[in-house]
């Protein structure tokens, strides 16, 4: 089950770890030379010995850095191969199982409501924060026995909870989290051992026990079926392997602040030179995000002096990680997609039609609602009609027809997408067109003092155009295979949010709007904006039957899907472009708001839709009356202050995947 | 093979997209109908959505119907106190626009940094972009020029005079208050954690009111279009001979860490003056802010216990 390596170009693969520690060294070499002003070994443990703040800075400052980026690589690199070992996909790490953002989440809502907490110090309430996450996912994948699938899902839609809510908070607050948005980019600057010391116990700790029973948990490479003749309990295993994961990964992100792509890159680089015992894995892996982190890091610290701004290492290695990703993953080939959608979900017991009454009842409230309903000049709330209505129509109006259509599109796309990977993770933003259409947007607010809202769209539309092409031409010699293009996409995410990262901890005014707008805002729409998306969506609505056939056939896998006379290329190729264009339009009129991409198609087949083509058309209506409601909710719920729709469709909707996982936990146990 | 596809057949489909045409252009007609609004030639309903020019025109005694982000600006510019009446439009970057558009504003100033994100306003009301903040570099007569701009098109131009010249006593008193500082020059910082905090420099309001003091800022080094650099505590121990002062507020967590943290403790700038904690002051402010930072530099400068008795004269 797990990936295996293709050992076809032995000596470039072996390059990689080499080229690895020659970076870390040479690198650390420069960084200790600006620090020191010489590189003569006398000279250093001279100035170490002396007393004054240059010796004070090496002792206290570069040093414990310096080891602090071995030991947190080492922890999260850990982590991450036991991620990927338990849940049996390459694409597993610390992240997740959401316990960095249940870590942000405690640390803003302490700083904002609780400012005294923080007494008790930064690192327990980030701590307490992972471990409630992490204990929440483990509540809700007990049941169904640590399945792989069902921890991803629940682990992913708690994260996505988690950040949604912070964002909207750090929207809302932006001046007071400041200090928060550094801590969030992981930065490694030390101020002394007082960190490390305890740190580095804990690791150990952790590591310690993971390669103490690294032989028992290598049962889990066997199927639950082999494993259980064995006397061995695949849940039990697996939540021990979980429980240890998430113990070296939260004490980590408390010490340092959440860094990201370590925990991917270090068991995948040793998955790539060919190690297949777990013991050896984890202490390869460990070794090599060492390496990663302590080169990122000296390599952030001789970049900064030029750059004349922070330059966080979790950021950087975002940014840097996404490509990375891509080069490392193409070597990979998974012999079974990471996860897959043939778990049923249990539908009631009711008609077609009653499900389809309810649902267009729903969304005509919906949008009655979003219509009528408002606050008055005092904030007061209003039933509004006549006058009332006139004054606020022309920014209202617009943005609930947006709403309609983007939530249509992307539920639509959604909808494909999931059903042509065969994968429930997959949603229009996995493509990662929604991340290119952003960083081109990012490109255009930083090159221009002061874009005009069209320029702005049209870096957007080149971003989006980019990254599309890019995907194609990437996923082409796999006849766009689902792993890749998922792969891909998070590639392209991960560089995305490596840039907001890094831009909010520069403390740049501008980071503020485009994180509102990277979650997914119609503020500002016009009525000539809404047209043209309302066009885009009706216009894609009579494409679908002519997919419907390959979408009933895709769910079944690639082979059945073959064996029906289906042209896998020509056919993943058209429903790519096709889901492309929709999030493409949707994201560049209104922010890359997806989650009612993620959820609506879910949404839909719980209530009934089966087929095809009422499932997309289910989940499209689904997916407009969850965006209607919530940018209304978003505009009025804390008016004059505005949550982004995109956030509050998953503030919403979060709480309703979780109830559905768990009748999927129940059902599969 | 599956019943329901004829229920989404061609007829339905069609009756779908009619309704929806339907819906559209009723949309489209009522926003025509808005489309009229009526100027005034004296502005008496002013909005503003940009915190220095909130703070200029309070300054000036013009107090508008609304300003943006009424909370954070209590917070982090105090002065000149918002009143009561003045109502929140929301976020800077997000004023509400159903608010807006209900408070039927006969002028809207904000900057062109946030003029951009909502162009569509322009349908309500009149807006005037006024920059302070501007690849000139020049904060400090950017904010003489707002200030005069704001006394203009709201009809106070005498408002605008009275505050350059306030401001020009403000900063000449500060002047011969420091005449004998405690320290020749100075580290203006925002404490963002122990290890980390933003200094400002080239292009910010503090730099150019200090140019104008016989004091100088130790921070030379790069900044940003706001003024400012965010750096790590490494970065600032080179400045022996600064005073260290920290923009309030501060994070409970820094004066903690000066006890247990061995490099902010023997900071230079710190061990030698201490970490002086100066009242808000508005960071991306106008030129009230410029009047009041000289106002409260020259004081901590003048309260500082010297650490060491060689501090030069």
């Amino acid at each position: 089950m797990t990936a295996t390596v293709l050992n076809k170009r032995p000596a470039y693969q072996g390059a990689i770890p080499t080229v690895l520690f020659i970076a870390a060294i040479v690198l650390s070499t420069l960084s200790l030379q600006i620090e020191t002003g010489s590189l003569n070994p006398i000279a250093i443990l001279d100035l170490a010995f002396a007393s004054g703040t240059q010796t004070l800075l090496l002792t206290h400052g570069w040093v414990p850095r310096f080891v602090i980026a071995l030991v947190a690589g080492a922890g999260l690199a850990t982590a991450g191969a036991l991620f990927q070992h338990t849940l049996k996909n390459p694409l597993a790490s610390p992240s997740t199982l959401g316990l960095a953002g249940g870590a942000k989440l405690f640390l803003t809502l302490t700083t904002l409501y609780m400012p005294g907490a923080l007494e008790i110090g930064q690192d327990i309430i980030a701590l307490l924060g992972a471990l409630a996450v992490g204990a929440l996912v483990f509540a809700l994948a007990r049941r169904s026995g640590f399945s792989p699938l069902v921890v991803i899902l629940t682990g992913m839609i708690i994260a996505l909870y988690c950040g949604a809510v912070t964002t909207a908070l750090a929207i809302i607050h932006h001046e007071w989290l400041k200090s928060l948005f550094i801590w969030g980019s992981g930065d490694l600057t030390q101020d002394g051992w007082y960190i490390l010391g305890p740190l580095t116990i804990k690791i150990a700790f952790g590591m310690i026990i993971a390669i103490i029973l690294a032989r028992p948990l290598e049962m889990l490479n066997l199927n639950d079926h082999q494993a259980t003749a064995l006397g061995a309990s695949p849940a039990r295993l697996r939540m021990l392997c979980l429980l240890i994961g998430c113990w070296l990964t939260a004490v980590t992100i408390a010490a340092v602040g959440i860094v990201g792509f370590v925990g991917l890159a270090g068991p995948a680089i040793t998955r790539m030179i060919g190690i297949r015992r777990l013991r050896h894995k984890l202490i390869a892996s460990a070794l090599f995000g060492a390496l990663l982190l302590c080169a990122a890091d000296q390599g952030v610290q001789v970049l900064s002096g030029h750059l004349g701004t922070l330059v966080p290492a979790g950021a950087l290695t975002g940014v840097f990680g996404g490509p990375l990703l891509i080069i490392l993953i193409r070597q990979l080939r998974a012999n079974s997609p990471p996860s897959r959608s043939t778990t049923a979900i249990p539908t009631k017991d009711r008609s077609l039609r009653q499900s389809r009454m309810i649902l267009g009842t729903c969304v005509l409230l919906a949008i009655a609602g979003a219509i009528f309903i408002g606050r008055d000049v005092n904030g007061f709330w209003q039933l509004q009609w006549t006058n009332d209505l006139q004054t606020v129509w022309p920014w209202r109006g617009p943005r609930i027809l947006g709403a309609i259509a983007a939530g249509t599109m992307l539920a639509i796309a959604g909808t494909v997408l999931q059903r042509m990977t065969a994968n429930p993770m997959a949603s229009p933003e996995s493509l990662g067109v929604s991340a290119g259409a952003a960083i081109g947007m990012i490109a255009i607010i930083f090159a221009i003092d002061a874009p005009s809202t069209w320029l702005q769209i049209s870096g957007a539309t080149i971003g989006a155009f980019v990254t599309l092409v890019a995907i194609f031409v990437l996923t082409r010699k796999s006849g766009y295979a689902p792993e890749r293009i998922l792969i891909a996409g998070i590639a392209i995410g991960a560089l995305f949010d490596g840039f907001i990262a890094f831009l909010m901890a520069g403390g740049d005014p501008r980071a503020a709007r485009l994180l509102a707008w990277s979650s997914g805002s119609t503020y500002g729409l016009g009525f000539d904006r809404a047209t043209i998306l309302a066009i885009v969506a009706v216009t894609a609505l009579p494409i679908l039957p002519a997919l419907a056939r390959w979408l009933n056939l895709f769910p079944l896998g690639p082979i059945t899907t073959k064996s029906m006379g289906v042209d896998l290329s020509v056919s993943r190729g058209s429903m790519l472009l096709f889901a492309a264009i929709l999030t493409a339009a949707a994201t560049l009129l209104v922010g890359p708001l997806s989650f009612a991409g993620l959820i609506a198609p879910h949404l839909a087949r719980l209530a009934g839709f089966r087929h095809a083509l009422s499932h997309s058309i289910g989940a499209a209506f689904i997916g407009a009356a969850l965006m209607v409601s919530a940018d209304w909710l978003g505009r009025m719920l804390f008016f004059p202050w505005e949550i982004p729709a995109g956030l509050m469709a998953a503030i919403i909707a979060g709480p309703v995947l979780v109830w559905l996982l768990m009748r999927i936990g129940q059902t599969s146990s | 093979m599956h019943k329901p596809i004829h229920l989404y057949s061609r007829r339905s489909f069609l009756r779908l997209v009619t309704q929806a045409s339907i819906i559209s252009g009723c949309g489209y007609a009522l926003s025509g109908l808005m489309a009229e609004t009526t100027s005034a030639a004296v502005p008496k309903r002013i909005v503003i959505a940009d915190g220095a020019i909130s703070e200029t025109a309070l300054a000036m005694g013009i107090v508008p119907l609304a300003m943006a982000d009424i909370p954070g600006y209590q917070a982090w510019v105090q002065q000149p106190a918002v009143p009561n009446r003045v109502i929140n439009l929301g976020a800077r970057f997000q004023p509400s626009l159903e608010r807006l558009a209900q408070l039927k504003p006969d002028l809207i100033l904000t900057s062109s940094f946030y003029a951009n994100q909502y162009a569509s306003l322009r349908d309500l009301a009149p807006i005037e972009k006024i920059d302070i903040y501007s690849s000139s570099k020049t904060p400090f007569l950017n904010a003489v020029t707002a200030a005069r701009k704001i006394g203009d098109v709201t009809g106070h131009p005498n408002a605008a005079d009275r505050l350059v010249a306030e401001t020009a006593a403000r900063i000449e008193h500060a002047a011969r208050q420091l005449s004998t500082p405690k320290a020749r020059s100075v580290l203006i910082t925002s404490m963002l954690s122990p290890r980390h905090m933003r200094v400002f420099g080239q292009n910010s309001l503090m730099q150019d009111v200090i140019a104008q003091l016989p004091i100088q800022n130790a921070w030379t080094g790069p900044t940003n279009h706001w003024g400012f650099a965010t750096v790590s505590i490494d970065q600032i121990a080179q400045y022996s001979d600064a005073a260290m002062i920290a923009i309030e507020p501060v994070p409970d967590n820094v004066e903690r860490a000066i006890s247990y943290s061995p490099i902010l403790s023997e900071l230079p700038p710190i061990k030698r003056f201490g970490l002086i904690k100066m009242p808000p002051v508005a960071t991306f402010g106008g030129l009230f802010a410029a009047g009041r930072f000289a106002d409260l530099l020259a004081s901590s400068l003048s309260d500082i216990a010297p650490g060491n008795d060689e501090v030069a004269p």
